[in-house]
């Protein structure tokens, strides 16, 4: 805006901005122009505006149109309508989602069914002959210096000793190792020096020697 | 105004935010469209993207309406693209489609000529009509003067106020602004 003092040049200035000045007035506003950076200012904001102006239709500007009535009804119900429709599509992705989740599930169990889980190619043989509330397996795998077992029990006595035994075709008995009951139940790997293909039986003893658990292979 | 989602999240939500912009919206894209079937589309179609963006609004770059308008604008450009290319296809020609009408520097310029049009509705009449005689009829300060009854200098006043009117106008409507 102009300052006060400068009052006098608003016409000038107007009609300096549509191009409408000329002779002693634009002589006039020049010279105050030349000194007084708020009325060059001024012109600058106005001629931007009569810039913009240029695009305009005066013709048009006697209408107003107005939408029908019914417009923002109609409005609503697109939106209510695009709202319903993006809700169902939610629920489809959710859904699709979830069968995805089921197919990954079944997937992922038939690997752990037909690959054996982490026994890979070992062969997992349960004990025939176990004390009662005693559940224990062996995996077997040949190994470079014979055969790898892997027991995996539970229920034997915690704290008390155990040895483990591998017989083969010859009736001579393997120490494959020791081990100790635990509380939580046990899961050891121990290795005997005889050929998987050999072995015919697997036992486990006690401290005494008895048998506590045997199995015989095919 | 709360956000966008939240304000057209409810049916009196959309009633409040068409009651506020959806009059302009529809003057907007009929002087753009030049058909009020397509303007009344429009308008449907703009409130249906806002709501479907509203997560994306950002109040720190610009008011509810600048967004609509951002909106709108792409609206008009797709409306018009498919008019455009509506007749060509069963014209029996050769397949070509022109789609300089509804390039985006058009809907711009629509955009512009409806803002100054607005703008200058906005303007108090007395000073409306001197601008408008004198600027864009051409007519000389002293004939709109002697039309008027009143002296010279008194026109050139309302001229030179007519103009920051419109620029006041012209900032209300978004003018400079990005959308």
């Amino acid at each position: 805006m102009t300052a006060e003092a400068c009052r006098e040049w608003r016409g000038a200035l107007g009609a300096a901005a549509i191009d409408r000045i000329d002779g002693d007035d634009a002589v006039a506003l020049q010279a105050h122009l030349d000194g007084c950076a708020a009325c060059r200012e001024e012109l600058r904001d106005l001629r931007s505006v009569v810039d913009a102006m240029a695009s305009a239709d005066v013709d048009r500007l006697r209408e107003r149109p107005e939408p029908p009535g019914d417009l923002g009804e109609r409005v609503l119900g697109r939106v209510l309508r695009a709202r319903s429709e993006t809700r169902a599509r939610q629920w489809a992705h959710r859904g699709a989602i979830a069968a995805a989740l089921v197919l990954v599930v079944l997937v992922a169990a038939a690997l752990v069914v037909f690959v054996g889980g982490d026994d890979d190619d070992r062969a997992v043989v349960a004990f025939t002959v176990a004390p009662s509330g005693v559940d224990a397996e062996v995996a077997l795998a040949t190994s470079a210096s014979g055969t790898e077992v892997e027991l995996r029990a539970h229920g034997l006595d915690p704290g008390a000793w155990y040895w483990l035994w591998l017989t083969g075709d010859d009736e001579r008995r393997v120490a494959a190792g020791t081990f100790r009951g635990e509380p939580a139940g046990q899961r050891v790997v121990m290795t005997a020096a005889i050929a998987l293909d050999d072995t015919r039986r697997i036992w486990v003893t006690d401290g005494a020697d008895a048998i506590v658990l045997d199995v015989e292979l095919d | 105004m709360s956000s966008p989602r939240a304000a057209l999240g409810s049916d009196d939500g959309v009633r409040a935010v068409y009651a506020a912009h959806g009059s302009e919206l529809y003057r907007f894209a009929l002087r753009s469209l030049g058909d009020t079937g397509l303007a009344e589309e429009a308008v449907q179609e703009t409130f249906v993207r806002a709501w479907q963006a509203a997560d994306r609004f950002d109040d720190r770059l610009g008011s509810l309406r600048t967004w609509l308008f951002a909106i709108v604008r792409n609206v008009v450009i797709d409306l018009s693209r498919a008019r455009a290319v509506r007749p060509r296809l069963h014209d029996g020609t050769n397949g070509e489609i022109d789609l300089t009408v509804s390039a985006p520097d058009d809907v711009d310029r629509a955009l512009a000529a409806w803002q100054v049009e607005e703008a200058l509705r906005r303007v108090g009449e007395e000073h409306r009509i001197a601008l408008v005689e004198v600027h864009y009829k051409g007519r000389s300060y002293a004939d709109v003067a002697a039309d008027l009854n009143v002296p010279v200098g008194t026109v050139k006043s309302r001229v030179f106020y007519a103009l920051k009117a419109v620029r006041l106008a012209l900032e209300e409507l978004g003018w400079g602004d990005d959308g």
